[in-house]
């Protein structure tokens, strides 16, 4: 990035010189008193020279501003979501993010499902889901007649 | 005894002055713009090379 931005400014450098000898050039002539040159050619050559040179100066400035804002908003809260994540490792991110991982609660695994309903449910999903595994248990008792 | 001021050119060598200055006025005019302009030309190349000199290089 930086040495196509190094490319272009050189590029845009050579083209504000070259226009900068010519203006130079016909400068000169003028002052020495050949009749050839106009003001109106006078005048053109300068404004190519001071749009060139404007749009070199707001490339180099746009550009500077860019990197201080990318620098700015590296360390921005913005980014500590999406950006700092995958660059920074676990020690560098935020206590609190830490915290909440401690904090989170395991929901427990159990391989027999009729043990379910005596056990704390974390959440009314897993309420409805032990409910409706008791409910195949429920019908053989009811054919059988226990209940 | 009479002493005027004179400078040594007859009046038929000013009136030949003021018409060649009549003559001549536009292209002096000319001339003048383009001295300007030339003069401006300058200015703008020496305060771009300044500008570049503190922007590219600082």
């Amino acid at each position: 990035m930086n040495e196509f931005k190094d490319q272009l400014d050189a590029a845009e450098k050579d083209k504000v010189e070259k226009l900068i000898g010519e203006l130079r050039e016909i400068s000169a002539k003028a002052q020495s008193g050949d009749t050839s040159v106009t003001p109106e050619q006078l005048k053109a050559a300068i404004d190519a020279t001071q749009n060139a040179s404007l749009g070199l100066f707001q490339k180099v400035r746009l550009s500077s501003l860019l990197s201080r804002s990318l620098s700015h908003l590296t360390f921005s809260r913005c980014t500590r979501r999406s950006k700092l994540r995958t660059t920074l490792t676990t020690q560098q991110t935020s206590p609190l993010r830490r915290q909440r991982k401690r904090r989170r609660i395991k929901p427990p695994s159990y391989s027999c499902p009729f043990y379910l309903p005596f056990i704390w449910h974390t959440s009314s999903f897993e309420l409805f889901y032990h409910v409706l595994s008791l409910l195949p248990l429920y019908y053989i008792l009811r054919l059988l007649h226990c209940i | 005894m009479t002493i005027a001021s004179s400078s040594g050119l007859s009046d038929k060598d000013i009136e030949k002055m003021v018409s060649d200055a009549e003559e001549y006025a536009e292209a002096d005019k000319a001339r003048r713009q383009v001295i300007e302009d030339a003069n401006k030309a300058d200015s703008v190349c020496a305060d771009t090379e300044k500008g570049m000199s503190y922007s590219l290089c600082g």
